[in-house]
């Protein structure tokens, strides 16, 4: 079954060629709000995902 | 995907129903029959209420009822409980199941003398069964499960799966604009970009305030970046406020010309009334010259009428004598007499010679009765033709004034008639209505005037605030990267900008691609569904999501296209969307010839068994829809043919499958 829009996911990395983290975070991201539909803590996530795939891309050294 | 069974046990009208989806033929299309009130819509609100926890549909009279059955609420006894479950059965294309099973527990107390059921408890599970028949049940996190009914059709999605008839009439009618972009928004499930942008957003302001904590100056950059987002927000707010009150106006406006379209021109119709008053005027004054012209000429004539049989009877005479040769020819004696003396013809100027002279003598000898009573004769009979000559062109004016007259009498007539259809019109028609939908017609085109220069005025504020935004994001990147401390929190910031960007780019990118998309599907099926295809020649679903109908002759038909047209239009962009979408869920329409008269009724249901080759359909009717041309078409192809029947008491229904 289709649980996310295809489309979305491939847009999103079509525009981030350049930038394959980004595109990891956001898509990662999308699909915690598909699983938690309801009120959840996603303030703690987003923060530690953006502190996850920062230091990710200073690893890579992506641009 | 498609519906395999739907189980219902004191739900409303049904207290113990199972409705099985067999598909019987190519077609898997299903047909309900029956009459208001059996409980048709409530089928759809039970699917609702079981996907979803709630009852879109709900009639204002089954708003007043509990969900329970009221027959099981008799049949029971104080304090005892019923349950309310409904059950949807889902088989998806790769022959999974998934059974979704909502329930509500009711305790019956008693209410001013009467059993009364109160609700207690409710509880929703998800069941799958996988194609070799495992099973699992998931039942523990609410958030869990909503997110498997999501997945076979989110909530936000539904209205697009599940129509009543009258709104698929109205779908192309009111704010069609805002409709195509508000589908194309759900169907693309961009509201999810949008919720992400949302939290990244916040989490970007929170990144920034501590490294305001920093430095000072940061902090008064980052206030001031703050505040002019904030104002940014309200301006888009307002924006939206605006486009809002715009689509409002709009609806209103073409309501209201509507109804006024429909309501008789008083002032025109006063203004006939008074011209044709006017015009009674003239020929009754026309009328009254004619009478009296009639009447004077009468007067005139009354003598030689009075006279007339006399006059009439002596001509008669006359002419009976001259033909009885009772009266002598006509010789003027004194003429002859005059010859004779003055010898010489009188006529040709000949002199007489001897033998004239005696002709003439003897011819004098012949008149036997006297020159003066034959000579009065004639002239009595001349005077008398010259009085029959009068009476015969009196005849015929007379005859021409009573044609006239009665060619005024028959205007009037026909003045008159008019006048009293206008009278008829006017009476009882509410001319301070007429007047009030007028200045509201007035009132709703300055608010929509209003708020479309308002919207500029926005549109332009907002683009000068995203300068200035812009501007004071580049301060602060230049006043965080003069201090080392912030620079981790710099990183973050620009992530988050980072991230923001490409959300927007992708929420402009798949709106594009998808109304594209939309545009070409809805295209191809309503060409391929619509009776009269040589009429139109395009549908184009344009850059602002405004959708027009171009006919054949270039220009946009949206407007005057009739119930069937615009029924089939809708029915085209849904599965369009449903295409576009990924999401291959049942369309279950409730009365869908509600809004469509004559022909275009077959060719509806036409489409239905078209489309249901390939998809699942549902559809409600009343008796009354379901003519004999109509279930001719339908009982061909339709899998199965449900017949709702209610109790003589009309608290229950039942089923029966045909």
């Amino acid at each position: 079954m289709t649980q996310i829009n295809e489309r979305i996911l491939n847009c999103i990395k079509n525009i981030c060629k350049d930038k394959p983290l980004i595109a990891e975070f956001l898509v990662d991201l999308i699909y915690e709000e598909v699983e938690n539909p309801g009120l959840w803590k996603w303030r703690e996530v987003y923060r530690k995902k953006i502190m996850q795939f920062l230091e990710q891309r200073e690893g890579f050294n992506e641009v | 995907m498609r519906f395999e069974k739907i189980v219902l046990k004191n739900y409303r009208q049904f207290r113990d129903v199972e409705i099985t989806f067999d598909k019987k033929s190519s077609n898997d299309l299903h047909i309900f029959v029956g009459v208001m009130g059996t409980g048709k819509t409530n089928l759809l609100n039970a699917i609702c209420w079981c996907l979803y926890g709630d009852e879109p549909y709900l009639s204002k009279d089954s708003q007043q009822l509990p969900r329970v059955n009221l027959k099981a609420v008799e049949d029971a006894k104080l304090g005892e409980n019923i349950q309310v479950c409904v059950e949807v059965w889902i088989e998806t294309e790769e022959r999974n199941k998934y059974i979704y099973r909502r329930r509500e527990n009711f305790r019956i107390y008693e209410e001013n003398g009467k059993p009364a059921p109160h609700s207690q408890t409710e509880s929703f599970e998800v069941e799958y069964i996988d194609e070799e028949g495992n099973m699992k049940i998931f039942g523990d996190v609410k958030e869990e499960l909503q997110s498997y009914v999501e997945r076979f059709l989110p909530k936000s999605i539904r209205e697009f799966f599940f129509f009543d008839g009258e709104r698929l009439d109205r779908y192309f009618k009111e704010a069609t604009a805002e409709n195509v972009r508000h589908a194309i928004f759900k169907i693309s499930q961009l509201d999810i970009l949008d919720r992400v942008s949302e939290r990244i957003d916040k989490i970007l302001s929170e990144i920034r305030r501590e490294a305001g904590k920093i430095n000072p100056r940061i902090e008064e950059t980052r206030e001031k970046l703050e505040q002019k987002e904030n104002a940014l927000k309200e301006i888009i707010r307002m924006i939206g406020e605006c486009k809002e009150q715009i689509k409002r106006a709009k609806t209103k406006i073409e309501e209201l010309r509507e109804e006024i379209a429909r309501l008789p021109d008083v002032d025109a119709l006063e203004d006939e009334r008074t011209r044709l008053k006017s015009k009674y005027k003239e020929k009754i004054s026309f009328l009254n010259e004619k009478i009296k012209e009639k009447r004077s000429l009468l007067i005139d004539y009354s003598k030689t009428i009075l006279l007339w049989p006399a006059i009439e009877k002596t001509l008669k005479i006359i002419e009976d004598k001259r033909k009885n040769k009772e009266i002598p020819p006509r010789i003027n004696k004194d003429m002859l007499e005059e010859i004779l003396k003055e010898q010489i013809c009188v006529i040709c100027g000949r002199p007489l010679d001897e033998e004239s002279k005696h002709h003439v003598t003897e011819l004098i000898k012949e008149v036997k009765i006297t020159s003066e009573t034959v000579q009065e004769l004639y002239r009595m009979e001349e005077f008398f033709s010259q009085v029959k000559e009068q009476i015969k062109a009196f005849e015929d004016r007379i005859r021409k004034l009573t044609e006239e007259i009665r060619q005024y009498e028959r205007d009037l007539e026909e003045i008159n008639k008019k006048i009293s259809e206008i009278d008829k019109e006017l009476l009882g028609r509410d001319q301070q209505r007429t007047r009030e939908l007028h200045e509201k017609l007035s009132y709703w085109e300055e608010i929509y005037e209003t708020n479309e220069q308002r919207l500029g005025m926005l549109n332009s504020q907002a683009k000068n605030l995203e300068k200035e935004l812009d501007e004071l994001n580049k301060q602060l990147d230049k006043e965080l990267k003069m201090e080392n401390q912030a620079e981790k929190l710099k990183r973050q910031i620009d992530f988050c900008k980072e991230a923001l960007q490409v959300l927007r780019k992708t929420k402009d990118s798949i709106m594009t691609q998808i109304r594209e998309e939309i545009h070409r599907k809805t295209r191809e099926i309503f060409f391929n569904l619509i009776w009269k295809k040589a009429t139109f020649s395009d549908v184009i679903i344009q850059p602002d999501y405004s959708i027009a109908l171009i006919h054949q002759m270039g220009y946009d038909c949206l407007g005057t296209i009739s119930g069937g047209e615009r029924e089939t239009l809708t029915l085209a962009f849904t599965l369009a969307l449903h295409e576009v979408s990924g999401f291959n869920c049942p369309i279950i329409v409730d009365r869908p010839l509600a809004m469509v008269s004559g022909p275009p009724r077959k060719n509806i249901v036409n489409i239905f068994s078209k489309v249901s080759n390939g998809k699942q359909i549902i559809l409600f009717f009343t008796p009354d829809d379901y003519s004999h041309d109509i279930s001719e078409i339908l009982e061909r192809t339709a899998s199965n043919k449900f017949d709702l029947k209610m109790s003589k008491d009309e608290r229950e229904t039942s089923i029966e499958v045909k």
